[in-house]
């Protein structure tokens, strides 16, 4: 008869059980590795909060490497940025623009705060207190970083815009100049 | 006559047009020659909140002369320096100074923030959109020359 198992087959409904069960378990082990791979370090934000990747809670996300003392790449990154969400209208509320400050010594929450907001006001930055954490979200990025040779030198960081969609995962990068609308196009891709 | 009326034209719109110009007109027909500094085109960017450092700007263009800048000061600013931006060691964005710039005789170099631009150092005094400062510019051949340089937000 259809359906019914014979001697040492296993019944379909625990296969079927079975073969959901096991992709349940991968889709989590898929989700935990992912998790991962964003380091769970202290971070503080610019609101005086702490900081973790979870907070971007179904949001898209766009990490920026940067600090206050540079001249040129941040401010114009984060400029062209602001004016890239504004541009989404309505669906700004959906991106979260986080500057991961690479100065942290002198970027205090504080300071981050004001100078993220120059830009725009639901802009945050963050502060990763421990340089070796700070290295570590770095290389989760694939985000380049050097620490200046002698002390209030140029800091080698990133110019590129991270992306992070709504379920968490690390998506891809932009790199500069910004093409306008890049930013749009790259949500809805 | 009318040569030395159209030598002299040429002399005066170049000083109007141009605003730092050094002219010298040989009078008595067309061969008026005009020594002009490159025009200068700058702007500064907005100081966001707490910082220390700024980016200017532009665009220089040749007239006719090559030149190179060589030096810019500002009042109320410590330093300033010509800096390009260049990969680093790690791959990412670092700053490198450079010595000069090159202005061809015929032809413009862009000040932009992904390449060659002139950053202020230690700001002594606020930079607020809408403000004009005299900035002083060293060139190796027309030498120094003060223009006015806008403060612009970046957007």
């Amino acid at each position: 008869m259809r359906g019914t198992p014979r001697p040492g087959q296993i019944p379909r409904s625990l296969a079927l059980t079975l073969l959901v069960s096991l992709g349940v378990g991968l889709a989590g082990a898929w989700w935990s590795a992912w998790q991962s791979g964003l380091p769970d370090v202290p971070m503080a934000t610019s609101t005086g909060k702490s900081f973790a990747w979870s907070d971007l809670d179904g949001r898209w996300g766009l990490v920026y490497f940067g600090y206050r003392g540079c001249p040129s790449a941040c401010p114009t990154a984060l400029s062209g940025l602001a004016k890239e969400i504004r541009a989404l209208g309505p669906q700004e509320a959906r991106v979260q623009v986080v500057m991961i400050s690479v100065d942290p010594e002198r970027d205090t929450p504080a300071r981050l705060g004001a100078y993220v907001r120059y830009f725009h006001p639901r802009f945050i930055g963050v502060q990763v207190p421990d340089a070796r954490d700070l290295t570590l979200v770095c290389k989760a990025f694939g985000a380049a970083f050097a620490a200046p040779a002698t002390a209030g030198g140029e800091i080698e960081h990133a110019l590129d815009v991270f992306l992070i969609d709504p379920r968490g995962r690390l998506r891809g990068r932009l790199s500069p100049p910004f093409v306008p609308g890049e930013v749009a196009k790259a949500l809805r891709g | 006559m009318s040569y030395r009326i159209a030598s002299w034209f040429v002399v005066a719109c170049a000083a109007v047009t141009c605003g730092p110009v050094a002219a010298s007109a040989r009078a008595g027909g067309l061969r008026a020659t005009v020594e002009m500094v490159p025009a200068v085109s700058l702007w500064i960017a907005e100081a966001p909140p707490g910082t220390d450092v700024l980016g200017v700007y532009g665009r220089l263009e040749g007239r006719g002369q090559s030149d190179a800048l060589q030096a810019a000061a500002l009042d109320g600013v410590r330093e300033v320096r010509l800096h390009v931006l260049t990969r680093g060691p790690s791959g990412g964005g670092l700053m490198q100074p450079l010595a000069r710039l090159a202005v061809p005789a015929r032809g413009a170099v862009d000040l932009k923030p992904e390449g060659v631009h002139l950053m202020l150092i230690g700001l002594g005094r606020t930079f607020a959109a809408g403000q004009t400062l005299k900035m002083r510019l060293t060139f190796a051949r027309a030498g120094v020359v003060v223009v006015k340089v806008p403060v612009r937000r970046r957007d």
